[in-house]
């Protein structure tokens, strides 16, 4: 990216540490080990990060091979402020519990809307979980 | 027992990786460009946001400061890709970045034009001293023109998908041969389709004029093809009344067709021109009216305006906009205006021009080109031009100068005919009037003028552009008293 302006390339980013959220809403944080042509990306020592509320939980997942297809955005964690987090870190079981309520509670209320949208004659159609178009 | 094996169940301990092995620069990239930088330290502050780039040097300033060093702790994973591999890519990405043409590229090309173009202006001005922006300088490689994406093997039952990097999942040649039915569908469809069909074809137009080297025969394609896109527009002899079956007027209708026409206008011949300005003269209470409706509101076309529904309460199974049976209801292709609530009463139109609430017109798309039509215009056009706005109109008892001079597009084009009436009436050129011509002119001064003096002042909406000559017009036929009270009310 510095000798080639207006253009953007991951090669500068090889070997450091990235956070990486893909489409399906998945957090993925590993050293960026190799790319390719189209952003596919090998992530090393990659951990999933589960974030809810101001909790996280990180589950190690080893090495990952990603898609460049998949990814909505990565950017570089910057190690020396990566400690200063208002967030506060719990175990794994912790997190996953707090993921399912919260889960439960969006669907509880989805539920709800749903019922009172049809109540008054209207509906929405069902957003697809697989994507836009 | 092998000391050399690390733990790999430390997901949390952080490894300090080291600047990965960097590649040469000087081999692939401009020369100009690593002049000016600081080659120990990749310069990555290139295209930073400023306030990005301020904090990257202050951290940089403090680290130095602070004598902290880069801790060289060993990341033994680093070095997955070779220098070799990164070159590879880096190449391909250079070949994407190749363009020769300006539609894969205009954003960017665009943008460099006018940055080059401000920094130029700024060393003028004598802000900074020279400095180029830098330039992205790619390697020559021959990219493949054609590129079949499926090769045939002579004697073969089927085909061979080949895939390069340009489309690596095109397997077979999957070309659209749907021909868009343009027979069915409303009136409106048909327009929006036709716009965008002509549109594409402006484009091109616009695009061979820049490319101009002023050959002849490049002019003559050029203008055959302003020609086919002139004769695509069906615009009919101003005899024909009914509004709502005039293609054109259909067209003019929407924003983006007042914009094509307005593109279009400079690679027309004057004649095709003058034809366009006098059937826009000829509907402009039409236009007038419909440029002021909002145009998301449009459901359904009967040529008369439309008011929008508010539904107040849902009806149980309707949906919230209403549609009507077997028509599609369109996208503006404008934004549509948000609507203030608080403000808005339902179903009243807001027309306006000054009000927040009332939609933007775009008619005064047209005044900039039309005002160039006018200026070349002869006499004797002008005075039929005139004539079809002082002809007065079955269904309303305004006559359309009366109602131009309500509208900012309305008024802006009558002055500008009325100025280069006058512009011609002063000058020594020939006139070469028809019989009546005259006649007509002092007619029309007359009748702008009075219904000028009687149209109320809160009504009358400043023009685009104010010519300088109209009071000299009006001196000549009026008393001084009369030219005062105008002057007053132009103002």
């Amino acid at each position: 990216m510095n000798y080639m302006p207006g253009t953007a390339s991951l090669i500068q980013d090889i070997d450091k540490k990235h956070l990486v959220l893909l489409r399906d809403g998945r957090t993925l944080i590993g050293y960026l080990r190799s790319i390719d042509q189209f952003a596919n990306l090998v992530l090393h020592q990659t951990v999933e990060r589960i974030h809810v509320g101001k909790k996280y939980g990180d589950i190690p997942r080893g090495i990952f091979v990603v898609r460049g297809e998949n990814v909505v955005l990565l950017g570089e964690i910057d190690l020396e402020k990566e400690s200063d987090t208002l967030l506060q870190q719990v175990s794994i079981e912790e997190i996953l519990e707090e993921q399912r309520v919260e889960q439960q509670a969006k669907q509880e209320s989805e539920r709800l809307k749903v019922q009172a949208l049809k109540e008054r004659g209207l509906c929405v159609p069902r957003a697809d979980t697989l994507d836009e178009y | 027992m092998s000391p050399n094996i690390s733990c790999p169940q430390q997901p949390l301990a952080m490894h300090f990786g080291p600047m990965s092995p960097s590649l040469d620069p000087a081999l692939f990239f401009s020369p100009s460009a690593s002049g000016q930088l600081n080659l120990s330290v990749p310069n990555r502050l290139t295209q930073l946001h400023p306030q990005h780039q301020r904090i990257l040097t202050q951290r940089q300033q403090q680290s130095i400061s602070s004598g902290k060093l880069w801790s060289p702790k060993v990341d033994s994973n680093a070095g997955l890709m070779t220098s070799k591999e990164k070159d590879w890519v880096i190449k391909v990405e250079m070949i994407q970045l190749q363009s020769e043409n300006m539609d894969d590229d205009y954003y960017y090309q665009m943008y460099y034009h006018r940055l080059e173009q401000r920094q130029a202006e700024e060393e003028l001005l004598g802000w900074r001293n020279r400095q180029e922006p830098p330039k992205l300088v790619t390697p020559f490689i021959q990219k493949v023109e054609t590129y079949n994406s499926v090769v045939r093997i002579a004697g073969s039952l089927g085909q061979v998908a080949v895939s390069t990097c340009y489309s690596p999942r095109r397997a077979i040649d999957a070309v659209h041969h749907a021909l868009v039915e343009e027979a069915t569908g409303s009136h409106r469809l048909r327009a929006l389709h036709k716009i965008e069909k002509l549109f594409l074809q402006l484009l091109e137009v616009e695009e061979m004029q820049r490319k101009m080297s002023l050959a002849a025969e490049e002019q003559e394609q050029k203008s055959q093809e302003a020609e086919r896109i002139y004769q695509a527009l069906k615009i009919r002899a101003c005899s024909s009344e009914e509004e709502a079956e005039d293609e054109f007027l259909q067209l003019l209708c929407v924003q983006k067709g007042k914009k094509l026409t307005a593109r279009l206008l400079p690679h027309l011949s004057p004649e095709q021109a003058e034809k366009i300005l006098l059937t826009i003269t000829h509907h402009l209470p039409f236009l007038m009216k419909k440029d002021v409706l909002d145009e998301a509101s449009i459901s359904s076309r009967a040529g008369a305006s439309q008011a929008v529904s508010f539904p107040s309460a849902p009806a149980a199974g309707a949906p919230y906009m209403s549609r009507q049976l077997g028509e599609v209801w369109c996208w503006p292709l404008c934004p549509p205006r948000p609507w203030d609530g608080a403000g808005a009463v339902p179903g009243q139109r807001v027309s306006d021009p000054c009000s927040p609430l009332c939609p933007v017109q775009s008619l005064p798309l047209l005044y900039s080109p039309l005002n160039k039509v006018v200026g070349r215009m002869t006499f004797s056009k002008l005075i039929e031009v005139l004539q079809e706005m002082s002809r007065p109109l079955p269904e309303s008892p305004e006559l359309p100068i009366t109602m131009a001079l309500k509208n900012q597009f309305g008024i802006s084009l009558l002055y500008s005919l009325l100025s280069h009436g006058e512009k011609l009436l002063s000058s020594d050129t020939p006139l070469e009037p028809c019989s009546g011509d005259f006649e007509t002119w002092t007619d029309v001064v007359f009748l702008v003028a009075r219904e000028l003096s009687q149209v109320p002042k809160a009504s009358l909406v400043e023009p685009l552009f104010l010519p300088s000559n109209l009071l000299s017009l009006f001196c000549r036929y009026l008393d001084k008293q009369t030219v005062h009270h105008l002057e007053a009310k132009m103002e």
